[in-house]
């Protein structure tokens, strides 16, 4: 069943149609706010919300719409709002780390290992261009894909880009060398 | 195409997001001018390590999951998102402002909690410094900080965690900060700089809030001054009960509540030194032992403590305390300093998010 098909099936009052959209979009969505938070446990829970959000509103929506993009749409206004909501608790210092279960070094596998520098580094970038970032290089958008998700240029897309690949080296050279030396 | 217009190009040029005239334009240049093609290494490099994350695990599925709740809608009884796991720890915090725990509390300690509650109330500017101290699986961190507060849009102070020194100010919307890594004046929101935020007067007024059973220690000397002695303890169970309860009161279910319970097992000692005239807080300890999920390589979790200690000193209550803008007389910023909003010669705006006191 194609996205279409699924989407007309679901306006239709099929609910079960709707299980085969998570079906195919749960893996992109968790990963890309696993990515965006660090966390997964967060990241299932605003994936729900992902999903239950477009179920809720998926009758409101055009003829022509592109799920995929609608869904990444959804999901990065969630991460930002999860975003927005730590703020207010800030004070406790300690939420603010318990919340990410990046794993430490030596945890896992090797190849696991190695990318836990990455994540942390790319946490550290600002969440426009960290967006931007993990939609691209972990996502695999288009830079016009992602001007769509978010609502912006092209143009805008390829300054965050270049900013937020700065902004993660930046991050991550330093600690990156020092693990070598 | 010059230099610096080709430069602007090269991250796009890596990710094969230029077009052909723009592209060969590149080329051409690259093979004159070492420092792009460094560059664009560079460039190169960042890819290949964000990509690589394609590769981590992903959490397991929610499917099933998310079709009940969707069939749980379609029969009237669609849950609130409150209490599932992860958010049930925001949930919990928010909870901490509710002001029960000041109410059960009894006899003199009540009264000086309670005056406490309403001096820091009352207050409007401050100035705040101290250490917050952290250890999880045997890594320390350690951040310092000082802010002065005019009022709840005017702030400034520095912050220092990591070996990084971040020091802002914050006039409304005019915003400038200093030795903040690219992203600028975002980054200090970002908890992995900003690692250690700092208590401020709501977030006072919440913990005091939260106190359980609180202990009447030997009044001490502190500055020159008589300050009353408190210790207490943040009653989780009780803030927790109570929490379910008004939650189940107001929203259907299914509900989960097990993240919420997983708090339980938080511990938070709150010590307070407390001016026998005024009654403001001059120095806050807390010292917690909290629960934190780990997930590990092999996608296990395990539940582990992390160890935390922040030793706040507040002073210039309600005293006027000016800013200092990193601006010359003509309105230039001084060297090294970078304003929130500022635009490029793109009419981007550089600095897109704000600092914030909550």
């Amino acid at each position: 069943m194609d996205d279409a098909t699924a989407i007309a099936r679901v306006r239709e009052g099929h609910i079960d149609a709707f299980a085969n959209v998570v079906e195919r979009y749960e893996v992109p969505i968790l990963r890309y706010l696993s990515r965006m938070t660090g966390a997964s446990e967060i990241a299932r829970d605003l994936a729900q919300d992902t999903f239950l959000q477009a179920f809720k509103n998926i009758m409101n929506t055009k003829s022509e719409l592109s799920l995929k993009a609608w869904l990444y749409k959804i999901a990065t206004n969630n991460a930002l709002q999860h975003h927005r909501r730590r703020k207010i608790l800030s004070f406790i210092p300690f939420l603010n780390s318990a919340e990410t279960d990046i794993p430490e070094p030596g945890s896992g596998p090797e190849w696991i290992d190695a990318k836990v520098d990455v994540q942390r580094a790319l946490l550290g970038v600002p969440t426009d261009q960290r967006t931007a970032l993990v939609l691209h290089y972990v996502e695999g958008l288009k830079y016009r894909e992602i001007a769509d998700v978010l609502s912006t240029s092209e143009e805008a897309i390829r300054k965050r880009v270049a900013r937020g690949s700065e902004a993660f080296r930046t991050a991550y050279l330093p600690k990156a060398g020092g693990d070598q030396s | 195409m010059n230099h610096e217009q080709i430069k602007e190009l090269l991250s796009a040029f890596s990710n094969g997001e230029l077009g052909n005239t723009q592209r060969e334009f590149i080329e051409e240049h690259l093979t004159t001018c070492p420092e792009c093609v460094s560059e664009l290494s560079d460039f190169n490099n960042v890819r290949d390590e964000l990509t690589s994350l394609r590769s981590l695990p992903v959490p397991e599925s929610i499917k099933g999951a998310v079709m009940a709740q969707v069939t749980v809608r379609q029969t009237g009884r669609f849950t609130s998102n409150l209490f599932r796991p992860a958010l049930a720890a925001v949930a919990l915090l928010v909870a901490l402002g509710i002001p029960i725990a000041m109410l059960l509390a009894g006899g003199e300690s009540l009264s000086a909690i309670a005056q406490a509650y309403a001096a820091t109330d009352g207050l409007v500017s401050y100035s705040v410094e101290g250490t917050t101290r952290s250890e999880f699986q045997g890594r320390t961190n350690e951040a310092t900080y000082q802010w002065d507060l005019v009022d709840e849009g005017h702030f400034q102070g520095a912050i220092i965690s990591d070996g990084v020194t971040i020091d802002f100010v914050v006039d409304g919307d005019d915003q400038y900060a200093k030795g903040a890594p690219p992203g600028v004046i975002g980054g200090i929101e970002n908890q992995s700089i900003f690692s250690r935020p700092v208590p401020s007067r709501q977030s006072t007024l919440d913990l005091l809030d939260s106190l359980g059973t609180v202990e009447e220690l030997p009044n001490e000397t502190l500055d020159g001054a008589d300050s009353l002695r408190r210790r207490g303890e943040i009653d989780m169970d009780r803030l927790i009960d109570d929490l379910i309860e008004q939650y189940r009161a107001e929203q259907p279910g299914p509900y989960d509540f097990t993240g919420m319970d997983s708090q339980r097992a938080a511990e938070v000692s709150v010590d307070l030194w407390i001016d026998s005239e005024t009654f403001y807080i001059s120095r806050l300890v807390m010292d917690m032992r909290l629960p934190t999920t780990t997930q590990h390589g092999d996608g296990t979790t395990s539940v582990e403590f992390m160890q935390a200690l922040t030793d706040a000193r507040y002073s210039r209550f309600n005293e006027a305390i000016e800013l200092e803008l990193p601006v010359d007389a003509s309105g230039n910023l001084l060297p090294g300093w970078q304003a929130a909003g500022a635009t490029d010669n793109q009419g981007d705006v550089v600095v897109e998010q704000r600092l914030v006191v909550e």
